[in-house]
């Protein structure tokens, strides 16, 4: 198809720009208008009527080439009829206000009798104002643009949760209308669907996925690099041929994943994702979709999580520190903490009762190499949020680890050159979600880690005393 | 530091089956010692270990850098240490987070180097920085996976190069920083480790 252009939408893609002049002169009117009724600017007053005849001609200008760019399409229907509206009735307001501020023509004049209430009229106007700018930034920036670079608490304080497809069972789910159909009706579908097919593309159905578009197939079934469409999601940002265009929500890393791992399959339409091979890097992926428990799905590598938790106390972090020992979040914006005693060797059982003032929040524990005994561990038995245990050169034995079956999160324990042996290890199995554990250099035999390992079939478990036969090359000098 | 440093820094208390594992020999000069020291560090906690190990220059200007001589030697040194290292750190249970980066500045031409058009004596290869290998382990860097592609005789890469740039990108990100937002302030501005370019290689993490 040729471009001829069209001059109505030129004029109508003036309106991003010149939206900003009413914006501003009537922000200033409002201003204006305010300081002049206190005495001492009142000399500000006759300027309020000449900012508002700016601002209410800028803003009649700004309603016109916006309903000109609207006739285009690709916008979301309920949020441009609102922003459409809501922009009409800020333009009349902005007028109408003009009329009530502006010198009389005589005493007579309608809108000179029912001035006295022109100062809330504007409010009014600056209210709807603020309102249809809102509504105008959702159109080109998407939904939840400003609230998403909220930090997570303020966002919690509001009561806005980011809009989340999640899918109960993700291997049950049908892979095209299940997962890759949403991405394109959510990222693609304004300019390629039923109202709009830019490009001549099509992406509603699958047929017209299919088919493709202006330049040709949009996927190659099994050839991700080769096709079109995967080729546009991945091009540099600021390319001219990238989708989604600039200014328009971008598509996630994640969604980009998926949808090449669905066309490296082939494009199937009717296939299952339990059908389907599942490579490690999209498995996380995939369950990250469940939106729930990522934990036990697959039976695999756990993904490690950290749940919103309120923040430590810093009286208990700072006894801590007093002592010498680290204490630093696991990631930014997380509650849960690493607490290390690699710079307090003299840690001992005494001082594991100050790590019960953190509770849950510490996920990493680092104890290596310090004076505690089993008496410690029954203090750390109460840490639920453990993640990943350090023990390793310390005298603990069987009776402490004992107390380690009610640390549920586990999923790593290090005992290297303890005194635990294969009675006392049995214990772990009744921690589920515990993948590592190392055990070099303890009293541990092959017939305690079968016994171990039978009982928990997922769990890794690192013995060492690794050799390295002595080759014949070794010994050779050139 | 200075009470803590001589016990760390003395390999000699080591058991006979470790030097065994890393072919030390306490008192001596050696790239095996320096990895055993290595992990003795990184078992205290030190966050940044470097071994450097010298007379890889491979012109063949000499018998000590001969690719059929000197280099095979320096081959043959590394070998074994490097190999123990890794698997002392993961008996331990550091490498799943400890970075082990093996690499050079720089790899060496295909073909032999000829210098001013005469026969070297031995055979060694000039500088090339175009096509080379550096490897990882550990740390989070996923197992068994290689990344790029040379041609036939490994003179350009063909496929999936990257730049210093990605590969600090890389490391940081296995480190735990965003290499974009980690940055330290130097001449009235904040700079970054990875200047203004540089992507993680998904691939490798």
């Amino acid at each position: 198809m040729e471009n001829n252009g069209d001059l109505l939408l030129f004029l109508g893609r003036w309106h991003p720009l010149l939206v900003h002049l009413p914006i501003g002169m009537l922000i200033m009117a409002f201003v204006l208008a305010l300081l002049s009724r206190k005495k001492a600017y009142s000399s500000l007053a006759p300027a309020v009527s000449i900012t508002l005849l700016f601002g209410a001609t800028a803003a009649v200008v700004a309603s016109v080439t916006g309903y000109l760019l609207s006739l285009s399409g690709g916008y979301d229907v309920r949020t441009l009829s609102l922003h459409q509206w809501v922009g009409i009735s800020t333009a009349l307001v902005s007028v109408l206000c003009w009329l009530l501020y502006r010198k009389p023509v005589d005493t007579r004049d309608v809108f000179y009798r029912i001035r006295k209430g022109r100062f809330a009229v504007l409010g009014l106007m600056l209210a709807l104002l603020g309102i249809a700018g809102h509504f105008g930034g959702t159109l080109t920036h998407g939904d939840g643009y400003l609230v998403e670079a909220l930090p997570a608490p303020m966002r919690k304080l509001i009561g806005w949760q980011p809009e989340v497809v999640t899918i109960e069972n993700v291997q049950e789910a049908a892979v095209y209308a299940a997962i890759i159909q949403p991405i394109f009706r959510q990222r693609c579908q304004s300019c390629h669907g039923t109202k709009k097919q830019e490009g001549e593309l099509a992406l509603h159905t699958f047929e017209a996925l299919i088919r493709g578009g202006e330049t040709g197939q949009a996927i190659v079934a099994g050839d991700t690099l080769g096709s079109e469409l995967y080729r546009r999601l991945t091009l540099p940002e600021g390319d001219e041929d990238r989708m989604p265009p600039k200014g328009r929500t971008p598509i996630s890393d994640h969604q980009i994943r998926l949808i090449a791992w669905w066309i490296d399959a082939g494009a199937p339409n009717d296939k299952l994702v339990k059908e389907m091979a599942q490579p490690e890097e999209i498995q996380p992926i995939l369950l990250g979709l469940e939106g729930g428990d990522t934990k036990t799905a697959l039976g695999k590598e756990p993904v490690l999580t950290y749940e919103d938790i309120p923040p430590v106390k810093q009286e208990a972090v700072d006894k801590l520190l007093a002592k010498g020992m680290t204490v630093v979040p696991v990631a930014e914006n997380k509650n849960q903490v690493i607490v290390s005693a690699i710079n307090y060797p003299a840690f001992s059982d005494g001082d594991a009762e100050l790590l019960l003032e953190l509770g849950a929040n510490i996920a990493q524990l680092k104890l290596g190499g310090t004076q505690i005994t089993d008496a410690a561990l029954k203090h750390l038995g109460k840490l639920t949020g453990l993640r990943q245990l350090h023990l390793e050169n310390t005298a603990i034995t069987d009776e402490g680890i004992a107390y380690l079956k009610d640390c549920g999160q586990l999923w790593y324990l290090n005992l290297v050159h303890t005194g635990v042996t294969d009675k006392g290890i049995q214990v772990l199995n009744q921690i589920p979600g515990l993948r590592t554990l190392y055990l070099y250099e303890t009293a541990v035999t092959p017939n305690g880690i079968a016994a171990l390992v039978q009982a928990a079939p997922e769990l890794k478990i690192d013995t060492g005393n690794y050799q390295l036969p002595a080759l014949p090359s070794d010994t050779v000098v050139y | 530091m200075q009470v803590a440093v001589p016990e760390v820094m003395n390999i000699n208390n080591e058991p006979e089956y470790i030097h065994e594992l890393y072919g030390t020999q306490p008192g001596k000069e050696s790239f095996a010692n320096n990895c055993l020291l290595a992990r003795k560090l990184v078992e205290q906690g030190v966050r940044f270990v470097q071994l450097f190990d010298w007379g890889w220059d491979s012109h063949g200007t000499g018998a000590d850098t001969a690719l059929d001589l000197g280099f095979r030697n320096k081959c043959r040194e590394i070998d074994r240490p490097m190999t123990a290292l890794l698997l002392d750190l993961k008996q331990r249970g550091l490498l799943d987070e400890t970075l082990v980066v093996w690499g050079g500045e720089f790899g060496r031409t295909p073909m032999q180097e000829n210098r001013d058009n005469k026969d070297m004596p031995f055979a060694g290869r000039d500088h090339h920085p175009d096509a080379y290998t550096i490897w990882m382990a550990g740390g989070g860097v996923k197992q068994g996976v290689s990344w790029g592609e040379t041609d036939e005789i490994g003179f350009s890469a063909v496929n999936g190069s990257t730049s210093v740039h990605d590969v600090h990108a890389t490391m940081l990100h296995l480190l735990g920083f965003d290499h974009e937002k980690f940055t330290y302030e130097f001449q009235g501005r904040p700079f970054r480790l990875t200047d203004v370019e540089g992507n993680v290689i998904r691939a490798l993490v």
